[in-house]
Formats: C-alpha cells, structure tokens, sequence
C-alpha cells in the first residue's frame, strides 16, 4: 500500500568490549565499540546487586537503539560473569519504532572494570 | 544467634569495590583452615564470642574471624565467615552468607545463617554470642602478576557514593535466636557535612 513502510526484522548477534567510564554506589557506567549483526557505539549503565540491571544505546548506521536487561551473576572473583534476558524498548532515525528482545551474557574484570558483553536476540524496526 | 541479617545502604559501592578478587570454596576452608584459603578471597577480618561447653561448665572465648568471598551459589554472591577459637577450647565455626534484594532505601540484605555445632552427647552447643566484623580493613593486601612479577596492591574498597541521601546513609540488623526470637535495629549515619545531597 502507498505510504507504508514494510518492517524489518534481523537476528542480533553483538558483542561489546567496553571501558568504564565512571563508577558510583552499585552503578558502572560503560561505553565502546560493539561488533556483530548491529554494529555501533554502545553506552551502558550496569547496576551491580546480587544481580544486575542493564540500560544500553547503540549509535548503529542510521538510528539509536534504546533498550535494557536483567542478568543473575553466574560466578564472582575477579571476572564476575552474568546472563540473562535483554529488551528493546525504542531509538531513533529507522529505528524508532524498534523492539525485541533476547539474551544477554557478559564479564566484568573486577581489576580494571572492563566488561564484555554479548547481546543476543531478534530486533524489529 | 542462629541467623542475622543485615541490610545496608543503597549507595554503598559494590560494583567497584576489588575486595573478592578471588573465591574459597566452603569445603576448602573447613578442611583447611584459612590458610587453604586463596589470599584474594579474604575480604575482612573481625572477632567472635563463642560459647562452648569446658568440663562441668560452659566459658566465653573470643575467637578471630576472618570472611572470604564464596563461589556463587545459585545465582548469589556469597561470603563466608570462618572463627577460630584455640584457648582454652578448640572451636571452629563456619558459616555462610549470601547476599539477596531488598526494598529502598537499602541496596541489599546480608543473610547469615549459623549453624548449631554439637559438642558432646546430651551437652550445650557452640553457640555464637556476638560478631564484630570490618570488611575491607586498612591491612588488606592483595597481589597480582605484573609483567611476570608478583606485585602487591591495596584493593579498592566499597566506598559510599559522594551524594549523601537525604536524612543519611540506613542500615538495619535482625537477629534471630534458637529460641525462636527474634530482635531487630535499625540505625542511620549522618552525611558527613561535604556529601549532602
């Protein structure tokens, strides 16, 4: 039909190696590069309890992806490891209207507050 | 006491704290004493009264207590606190925490529970009278290898967040007692006069 745009819809397979950038209480603030099917800036607010909660954007080609997440620490010492379930919620530009959702895994070296995390799931826009 | 339960401040710094670096399992300590124990695992340190049954009579004995980073089980951070009574009784106790949710303004809640150890047929058990314990205390050191170097270093405790909540940093204490009682606390720290939000 004229006037309408057909949605898209793509696997998600992302892993971001990011460095903190500031640490305050329970919450790391991240950001870095993130590779894979979506590739971007990403930007990551960690809340770190006896479980974790996540808020990410992506500045991928043509739009922002908004979303977040929530793991259970799955081993401690110096590389706490997590897993869980993310969510999109939003963004901008062609993915205004994004949403999915999927897993979500990741490390925090404990020493340096580096974390790698991988995203994956399926995301319409 | 048989389990105590302390929740702490919402703004109090786990996610950059470096202390539990590396982790102990409960087998290893029991069967080891601390020294089993990984020296990255040690976390705080701290005194216990004990209460143990000696011939005829039951004495009071202040036992070290030193607290190490466990494994994560199931899905939980835990410690584990380990008190070593030598004189005029041998006594040791181990026990476990794990670390759960709790409501605002808190940012989680310490469970405690400690076990009854036996002593002799038809006698009194051990029984723990009081805990003090400092997590992160200023001798803590922890090594690295650094360029093939064994490097020691300070690690970073948890700090308290630089905004101070309105009305000051709240904890709160339960203590239940084999009899079944139960007794709770709660206390606030005032913000220091640079920190208030």
């Amino acid at each position: 039909m004229p006037g309408t745009v057909a949605a898209s819809a793509v696997g998600i397979d992302d892993t971001g190696h990011l460095h903190l950038l500031k640490a305050f209480g329970s919450v790391l603030l991240e950001e870095g590069y993130a590779g894979g099917t979506l590739p971007g800036q990403a930007q990551v607010r960690l809340v770190v309890k006896s479980s974790v909660s996540a808020t990410f954007s992506i500045a991928a080609r043509g739009g922002t992806i908004h979303g977040g997440g929530r793991a259970a620490l799955h081993s401690s010492g110096r590389y706490s490891s997590f897993g869980g379930s993310l969510w999109v919620s939003g963004g901008s530009g062609r993915y205004a209207h994004a949403r999915g959702g999927g897993k979500l895994y990741g490390t925090i070296d404990r020493r340096t507050h580096a974390v790698v995390v991988q995203a994956i799931g399926r995301l319409t826009y | 006491m048989t389990e105590i339960g302390l929740s702490y401040p919402a703004q109090l710094g786990f996610a950059d704290s470096e202390l539990g670096l590396a982790t102990c399992e409960r087998a290893r300590l029991e069967a080891l004493g601390w020294p089993g124990c990984p020296h990255d695992s040690l976390m705080g340190e701290g005194s216990a009264l004990v209460e143990v049954p000696f011939g005829s009579r039951t004495i009071v004995e202040k036992a070290p207590l030193h607290i190490f980073s466990q494994p994560v089980s199931p899905d939980l951070l835990g410690l584990l606190f380990a008190a070593r009574g030598r004189s005029p009784v041998i006594a040791d106790l181990v026990f476990g925490a794990v670390v759960l949710e709790a409501p605002s303004p808190f940012g989680g809640l310490i469970d405690t529970t400690i076990p009854l150890v036996p002593t002799v047929p038809k006698g009194p058990d051990v029984a723990l009278l009081s805990l003090q314990t400092t997590i992160g205390p200023p001798s803590l050191r922890y090594s690295e290898r650094v360029k093939g170097r064994l490097v020691t270093f300070e690690p970073k405790r948890m700090l308290l967040d630089v905004r101070c909540p309105r009305g000051g940093y709240r904890f709160a204490a339960s203590v239940r007692f084999v009899d079944g009682t139960l007794a709770k606390a709660r206390t606030t720290v005032r913000c220091p006069n640079s920190r208030r939000d």
